[in-house]
């Protein structure tokens, strides 16, 4: 093999690894977005019996934030709900309102802590000793999403920090044969992962207009890409010479 | 009457009977008489007895029947109010029911939506969505309370209309019960009170026989008076008998006898009459003759006896024709055993006295 030819495979393989670092980045940075976006919309709604005074509603709400697991807690009056409910979706309320002033009831929102989701039932049970509730309301099927959205990124993670990890070996095993630095290997395999990584980021480029599906890899990410990639072709250009 | 008969034998006593006998016989008549007044006087206080009495009960009667029909209006009353009140609840269970049947067909329709809906909607996302379907089930929620509450007001204006009903049948029946029972009173009322104007009828003939008997007493006394001055320049002396056999003087008219001679119970009245003659019943217009031979010593109309003809017989008998329809013969003429002296109306009335003295026609007249 001439050469041009190595330096062209040694491209091509840089290119594969970086089109495969930058898809992994692109999919866990979309897992971490997506778990993010569901996290600040889940919201448990603990709805109340009766009305509540003022200074009631203020002590319940300390109460629960007071509870572990909470993140956020904010009181609703019914009036402000069927205000929003109106603002939404006027033809709802009212064609379903037509006996009564307002039957809903005052609520709590209540956003638990990431931390609380993985054992979200024993937290429901804490919460709802708290008061005596007319309803509780959650969607489980969004927890479930969040926390397999929450898995899948740590898989990710877990990949790419293994393969850095291998590239990373490779690195020091060149090293040990060599300490002398080829240039122009080492700006082949620099080129091929930026292009490669640039073809993950074209191919993925239409989701950029659905914003809950895209999601931009950190620079940093992108750095330590282009690095392994450049140690990847420095690595393989010694083995090569040796062999 | 009996007064003008009295006035009519004291005119025909003046002119024939000795005094002494006429005495007799005038106080034996008025004896008679306040004989007649005393029972006459016993009955009408009988009769005014029983008018007071039933006076008393016709009141008595007036004042439960105007109770009676007091409670007769009331219980009508009654009956429209309770009839007012059943209209109005069965137009408000109309009411319910057609209430009712919208809510339920509002609320099965919003359940079916709110199925809907929560079958549709996204399990993963969105946390407005609880809000909506809070919104929705609270609503269908208060509905169905609505419903209820609909419901248990149709239960309870169907028991109020049937309550209604079962008052209103009641006081129907209540009202038939006191309409009956006034109509009872009613009738027994007008019983009464027809019984008390035939006791007060009876209560006015008895008054006025009483009165009549007492001037009929008092001219009696009267004529007695007279006879007795009388009796001092008449020297004849009065004949014991009249000189024809019993049964043997002709008929004065064809017909029958229609009233006798003597006492006779008023049936309708409950009063007596004392009669001093016969009235026949005759065909308007035949023949009425003498019953024996002698002379015209009146003729013409005489009071409420119509026209009279009076035939002296000699002897101090005399016989009177009264209610005649028309008079042939002319005082002082003589007539026959049965000459015509007139005509006779629809009846015609026969008296035979022996001086003041009334005798019995049918004891003379010749058997039929």
């Amino acid at each position: 093999m001439t050469g041009k030819a190595r330096l062209a495979s040694l491209f091509a393989l840089a290119a594969a690894a970086g089109l495969a670092g930058e898809t992994l980045l692109l999919a866990e940075r979309l897992c971490t977005r997506l778990e993010s976006s569901l996290r600040d919309d889940f919201r448990v709604v603990l709805f109340t019996r009766a009305s509540l005074e003022e200074a009631r509603a203020k002590v319940l709400e300390e109460k629960i934030r007071a509870a572990s697991g909470v993140a956020d807690v904010r009181f609703v009056p019914a009036d402000e709900a069927l205000a929003a409910l109106k603002r939404d979706d006027p033809e709802l309320a009212e064609s379903v309102a037509l006996v009564g002033d307002n039957p809903l009831p005052s609520a709590f929102e209540v956003r638990p802590a990431p931390e609380a989701l993985t054992h979200l039932g024993a937290w429901l049970d804490g919460v709802q000793r708290l008061a005596d509730w007319s309803d509780l309301r959650y969607k489980p099927g969004e927890v479930q999403a969040i926390l397999r959205l929450r898995f899948y990124a740590h898989l990710l993670r877990m990949t790419l920090s293994t393969l850095l990890c291998l590239l990373a070996g490779l690195a020091l095993i060149a090293l040990s044969s060599s300490l002398r630095p080829r240039r122009e290997p080492v700006l082949w395999a620099l080129g091929g992962g930026a292009a490669g990584a640039a073809l993950a980021l074209a191919i993925s480029w239409p989701l950029h207009r659905d914003e809950l599906l895209w999601a931009r890899p950190e620079p940093v990410a992108q750095l330590a890409l282009l690095a392994a990639c450049a140690a990847l072709g420095w690595s393989l250009s010694l083995w090569r010479a040796e062999s | 009457m009996a007064r003008r008969v009295l006035i009519l034998a004291g005119l025909l006593a003046l002119g024939a009977a000795p005094a002494s006998a006429q005495l007799k016989a005038k106080r034996k008549e008025l004896s008679r008489i306040q004989t007649e007044l005393k029972q006459t006087l016993k009955e009408l206080d009988e009769l005014r007895d029983a008018e007071k009495e039933l006076g008393a009960d016709v009141k008595g009667l007036e004042s439960r029947d105007a109770q009676s029909r007091k409670r007769v209006d009331a219980l009508q009353s009654d009956i429209r109010r309770a009839e007012s009140r059943r209209a109005d609840l069965k137009s408000r269970l109309d009411a319910a029911k057609s209430v009712a049947g919208f809510w339920s067909a509002a609320i099965a329709s919003e359940a079916a939506r709110h199925a809907a809906l929560g079958a549709a909607r996204s399990e993963a996302y969105g946390t407005r969505e609880l809000w909506a379907e809070e919104f929705r089930r609270s609503a269908i929620v208060e509905k169905a309370r609505h419903l209820r509450g609909l419901h248990g007001f149709r239960m309870k204006t169907e028991e109020a209309a049937a309550e209604t009903g079962r008052r209103a049948r009641d006081l129907d029946e209540s009202r038939r019960r006191a309409q009956t029972e006034r109509d009872g009173r009613r009738r027994e009322y007008e019983e009464k009170k027809a019984a008390l104007e035939e006791t007060q009828m009876k209560v006015a003939a008895a008054s006025r026989r009483a009165k009549e008997l007492e001037e009929s007493a008092k001219a009696m006394a009267s004529l007695l008076d007279k006879i007795g001055k009388a009796g001092k320049y008449r020297k004849q002396g009065v004949v014991a008998r009249l000189d024809r056999p019993a049964h043997s003087l002709p008929w004065p008219v064809e017909g029958k006898v229609l009233r006798p001679f003597g006492r006779e119970r008023d049936e309708q009245l409950g009063t007596w009459t004392v009669r001093q003659g016969v009235v026949f019943a005759a065909a308007s217009g035949s023949a009425v003759g003498a019953i024996a031979p002698g002379n015209v010593i009146f003729a013409g109309p005489f009071r409420s006896y119509g026209k009279v003809v009076i035939v002296d017989h000699g002897g101090g008998f005399f016989s009177v024709y009264g209610e005649l329809g028309e008079i042939v013969k002319e005082k002082g003429d003589a007539v026959r055993s049965s000459e015509k002296l007139g005509t006779a109306g629809d009846k015609m009335y026969l008296e035979i006295r022996r001086g003041t003295e009334a005798l019995d026609p049918s004891d003379w007249l010749v058997k039929k």
